[in-house]
């Protein structure tokens, strides 16, 4: 296999292309709104190519940990019963629809756990545990993806 | 209306129907448009003759995209039903809906025709200004406008909630039943519902809600009037709910009116519908921001699901990717900010009992 150049080098070198080549050759307002909507869903498929699979890595593992916590802490049934279709049903490969179906059952077990500490008032500690794995981890990298993300063409 | 061609020549023949006290009519220039994110748009010049007089005018026809296109699906039948209504009350001010084709025989898909408006939107007008003059204060007076409307004065095809209790809690079930029904499982909106559920701000009377409130739906005509437009979300709710969509949306796709100076804005709006300061204000403005969040951002997370089981394409749909990732980190900090400005209102109240 050829890795390098990498795949966000490739995606890159598309993008320059459409905005150097193809984009001054296009004048329909229709078809230019296209082109730059092609340019922001190509540099979040470069962004995400070269770190996406080592982020879900990182974050299954901190999500599963934190929803122990939460399940010992509380004997909350769902959050075991999610830990427990997480653990057991992960295809547990590197391959990106594996990992993304890891990922979403290992959200499962998240959101229930999180759900649980709402539920729970004595429990605040490990709910703002919970909602900084949102903000810190999940949105904060969310936002990296988005790249130069825009809503063009509206209005 | 997807294939051009032959549009100019469906278009006269179906305005033809409808005015039969002209001996011929022409289309003799369509286009698409760009700007129109959900829907379809093109435009039409039309040219009537009779009795060897001429007139001409621009026409706007909106529909449904091609299937598998779609953002996200709406009813044609509703928004029709909406404008006919709004035309007829004459309350606020929108290009005039002229014709409906129904079943999409004539245009090729369900289309309503309406006015041109000559002038361009607000939203590309305040995208050149550094002073936004009157801007903030007309255009909360417009959404003022749109929720003086009572029930009672709309279709009876329009889904009356029961009450406002019901009416919030369907929109905190929205985000519950878009997650549990996505190919993705997203935590944050778990926790986004489970968190609106528990803060519940102060009910208001249930309104018209146009739906999507935002300045690219704001047109301006050339006697600088506004008129709104894309009426395919209105419904009977909160009126808050506008105010919510209107706030994110700006953030995402700015210049952000309210932003610019909230108590003004909100003081211009209460003047105009009557409710009161507890009723409307930054925090209650805040629920709403996330809470009504869901009635657009489900549809275009449920048309991202059939994207990615391969049932749907196009980049404007796969664009929405950013804005349900947008819609996250927004949410996530504004409840740790309403939490925070919530606890220190209760601690205060606390010290003072």
């Amino acid at each position: 296999m050829i890795v390098l150049p990498t795949t966000p080098q490739l995606l890159r070198d598309v993008r320059n292309e459409l905005a150097h080549t193809v984009a001054p050759e296009v004048h329909g307002a229709v078809a230019r709104v296209a082109l730059e909507q092609i340019d922001i869903i190509l540099e979040q498929c470069a962004v995400r190519s070269a770190d996406e699979i080592a982020w879900m890595v990182e974050e299954i593992a901190e999500m599963l940990a934190y929803a122990d916590d939460v399940a010992a802490a509380t004997g909350d049934e769902a959050t075991a019963a999610a830990l427990v279709a997480a653990r057991g049903n992960a295809a547990g490969t590197l391959h990106l629809d594996d990992m993304a179906h890891d990922y979403t059952l290992s959200s499962e077990a998240l959101s229930c756990a999180i759900e649980a500490c709402m539920a729970d008032p004595d429990r605040s500690d490990l709910l703002r545990r919970g909602v900084e794995i949102l903000r810190l981890r999940r949105a904060e990298r969310e936002t990296v993806v988005r790249a130069n993300w825009r809503l063009v063409g509206r209005g | 209306m997807h294939e051009i061609d032959l549009m100019p020549a469906r278009l006269a023949a179906f305005l033809q129907q409808h005015r039969d006290d002209v001996e011929l009519i022409e289309v003799t220039e369509y286009e698409t448009m760009a700007g129109g994110y959900s829907r379809s748009m093109a435009k039409a010049r039309v040219r009537y003759t009779s009795d060897g007089v001429v007139l001409e005018e621009t026409l706007v026809l909106r529909g449904d995209p091609p299937p598998g296109h779609s953002m996200l699906d709406t009813d044609r039948d509703h928004e029709w039903a909406v404008l006919r209504s709004l035309t007829e009350l004459g309350v606020i001010p929108i290009p005039a809906a002229r014709y409906y084709d129904e079943t999409g025989e004539h245009l090729g898909t369900k289309a309503i025709v309406m006015d041109h408006v000559t002038g361009g939107s607000l939203q590309s007008l305040i995208e050149e200004m550094s002073d936004y003059g009157d801007h903030p204060t007309r255009l909360a007076e417009l959404w003022g406008q749109i929720h003086c409307i009572t029930p009672d004065q709309l279709p009876d095809a329009m889904p009356r909630p029961p009450s406002w209790e019901a009416r919030i809690d369907h929109l905190i079930q929205l985000w519950r039943d878009a997650e549990t029904s996505s190919v993705n499982s997203d935590p944050t909106w778990r926790y986004i519902a489970a968190w609106l559920a528990a803060n519940k701000p102060p009910p208001l009377p249930l309104r018209l809600t146009h739906g999507d409130p935002q300045a690219p739906n704001v047109m301006i005509d050339h006697e600088d009037n506004y008129l709104v437009v894309d009426w395919e979300f209105a419904s009977i709710g909160d009126p808050r709910e506008d105010l919510g969509w209107y706030n994110i949306y700006s953030t995402a796709a700015g210049p952000n009116l309210y932003e610019a100076d909230p108590e003004a804005f909100l003081a211009a709006y209460r003047a105009v519908t009557g409710f009161s300061e507890v009723e409307v204000n930054q925090l209650t403005v805040g629920y709403f921001t996330i809470l009504s969040s869901m009635k657009i951002l489900g549809p275009i997370n449920a048309q991202l699901d059939k994207f990615a089981l391969g049932e749907n394409s196009g980049t404007t749909t796969a664009l929405q990717v950013g804005s349900i990732s947008f819609g996250h980190d927004n949410f996530i900090n504004a409840i740790n900010g309403m939490q925070a400005a919530i606890d220190a209102m209760a601690q205060a109240q606390g010290a003072t009992s």
